[in-house]
């Protein structure tokens, strides 16, 4: 039962500290893609957590990216070929959000609610996805609405240079 | 933004101060929406019954096709597809997207066909939304296949779901609806578009034809929101509300109300086509062109809700409307 029991809190440790190893890329990478987002207009944003729709990568990558000279073509956006290893094994490490996290983002220029999912509050309404995420490469998710004809959702590709994670590229997922 | 403090004019008329738009020149850019209609003041429609579903003109005219040839390929032809949800639960709605939008296709051609002479294959269809539901929520998504791609035999292959909120078919007035599949099919458009000029780009020699000096001939002044990333939300609707507003009016007028005055209808559809500006950088920018914001923002409020009465609102005042006298809009179609 004393084995049993220490391997259980092997698990949760390596679960919990594999996480938190990587608290502070987490936490960069979602301020990068929401100040991206909304690069134009800084404002009041209510953040929701959701998951991503891994399926949309899955479907383009494995059934219709083209392979181009130097990188690699999926759904109409061009990237590194250095992607690809990434891309195939972009289900090995997942970061999950929470609520505890949203509440401490702190990004110039932006106030910052947090919403359950469920819930629709005034104003702009934004979705974040958990990340794909290896050590320089992680794909997320941000979609918003912000009225009946307002809102896109967006798969956002980054990459980590010089400690800093950019947006390489991104892929419109729907609009409204 | 005007703020207005009594209760404004939604009587339309010569005296609308923020203007109409006539169809001077047919219909744009982007060819005719019929062969041989003349809008001019008098919409050719008029003569129609209001309570059966509206056609471009006559029920004999039909888009242009291509040449049905054997054996058929789907990825020949334009297609418009409706799902069952808006089927068996919506099937005014149904009816008016299978049967009398043109085809749809018609719709995209008025857009983007005649003057080139390419076809669109454009894949449509459309359904009820399952993730809005709801009041507050959007009222419609495009949901485009993300990969894009131009066969060995030039055809692109592009399939798009559009889904509307269910909310807004039961509540929102069938103008605002047909505004918003509109609305929708347009970012199909784009998205298309910006597909095949980036296959053009990516390839050699270049598959389709969708090239940058077509680009600049059919974007004008905004074709560089086609030639980067994928274009913005925003700089889509900018794109609606500027090279594409003329085309957007166009084609509403002919669901509109016959009996409604040419100049209250080309108004409604104007403001419809520029809803979507609320959270572009241009919003800020309308005033300053002699657009007053609250009018668009009020009068988009009586077509999404379908009001009767006298409302108050924080930024624009009071107004008075009665949605089908005043602005001649028609009730909820589902």
């Amino acid at each position: 039962m004393r084995i049993i029991n220490l391997l259980f809190f092997i698990c949760l440790s390596t679960v919990f500290f594999g996480q938190s190893k990587h608290k502070k890329d987490f936490k960069m990478i979602y301020e990068t893609v929401i100040t991206y987002s909304f690069k134009d207009n800084p404002r009041e944003i209510t953040i929701k957590a959701t998951t991503l729709n891994n399926d949309i990568l899955k479907r383009n990558y494995a059934g219709l990216a083209t392979p181009l000279k130097n990188g690699i073509y999926i759904g109409n956006i061009t990237l590194d070929s250095s992607w690809k290893p990434f891309l195939n094994q972009a289900d090995s490490m997942k970061l999950n959000l929470t609520s505890y996290e949203i509440s401490r983002f702190k990004i110039p220029g932006f106030t910052i609610h947090f919403s359950e999912l469920n819930k629709t509050s005034e104003g702009i309404n934004v979705s974040l996805s958990n990340i794909l995420f290896s050590k320089n490469r992680a794909i997320v998710e941000v979609g918003y609405t912000c009225g009946p004809l307002c809102g896109e959702g967006r798969i956002y590709f980054l990459e980590k240079k010089n400690k800093k994670w950019q947006v390489i590229s991104f892929l419109l997922t729907w609009i409204s | 933004m005007t703020k207005e403090t009594s209760s404004p004019d939604y009587s339309g008329g010569g005296g609308d101060d923020w203007g109409w738009y006539p169809p001077e020149g047919g219909s744009g850019g982007g060819g005719t929406v019929c062969p041989g209609c003349s809008w001019g003041d008098t919409n050719p429609c008029e003569e129609q019954d209001p309570n059966q579903p509206q056609f471009p003109c006559d029920q004999d005219w039909q888009p242009v096709i291509n040449e049905v040839r054997e054996p058929y390929h789907v990825d020949e032809y334009d297609t418009v597809g409706v799902g069952n949800g808006l089927r068996n639960v919506y099937p005014c709605i149904a009816s008016l997207i299978s049967d009398s939008l043109a085809n749809m296709n018609g719709v995209a051609q008025s857009l983007a066909f005649n003057a080139y002479g390419d076809s669109l294959y454009l894949h449509l269809t459309f359904d009820t939304s399952t993730v809005y539901t709801q009041q507050g929520q959007g009222a419609a998504a495009t949901t485009p296949d993300t990969t894009i791609f131009i066969d060995p035999n030039g055809y692109t292959h592009f399939f798009v779901n559009i889904g509307l909120n269910g909310y807004y078919l039961r509540n929102a007035s069938r103008d605002y609806t047909i505004s918003t599949i509109i609305h929708e099919s347009l970012h199909a458009l784009f998205i298309l578009r910006w597909a095949q000029y980036q296959i053009w780009l990516n390839t050699n020699p270049h598959l389709g034809t969708i090239d940058s000096n077509y680009i600049k001939n059919h974007y004008g002044i905004y074709w560089e929101y086609m030639t980067g990333q994928q274009p913005t939300a925003s700089q889509q609707h900018i794109l609606m509300a500027n090279q594409f507003i003329d085309q957007f009016v166009d084609i509403g007028r002919v669901f509109y109300n016959p009996s409604a005055p040419t100049a209250i209808r080309d108004t409604m559809l104007t403001l419809m086509g520029r809803g979507a500006l609320r959270e572009s950088s241009m919003w800020e920018l309308l005033p300053s062109m002699g657009i007053d914001t609250c009018k668009i923002n009020i009068r988009e409020k009586i077509a999404l809700d379908c009001l009767i009465g006298s409302y108050n609102t924080s930024s624009c005042g009071s107004f008075t409307t009665h949605y089908i006298d005043s602005l001649f809009l028609t009730p909820p179609c589902h």
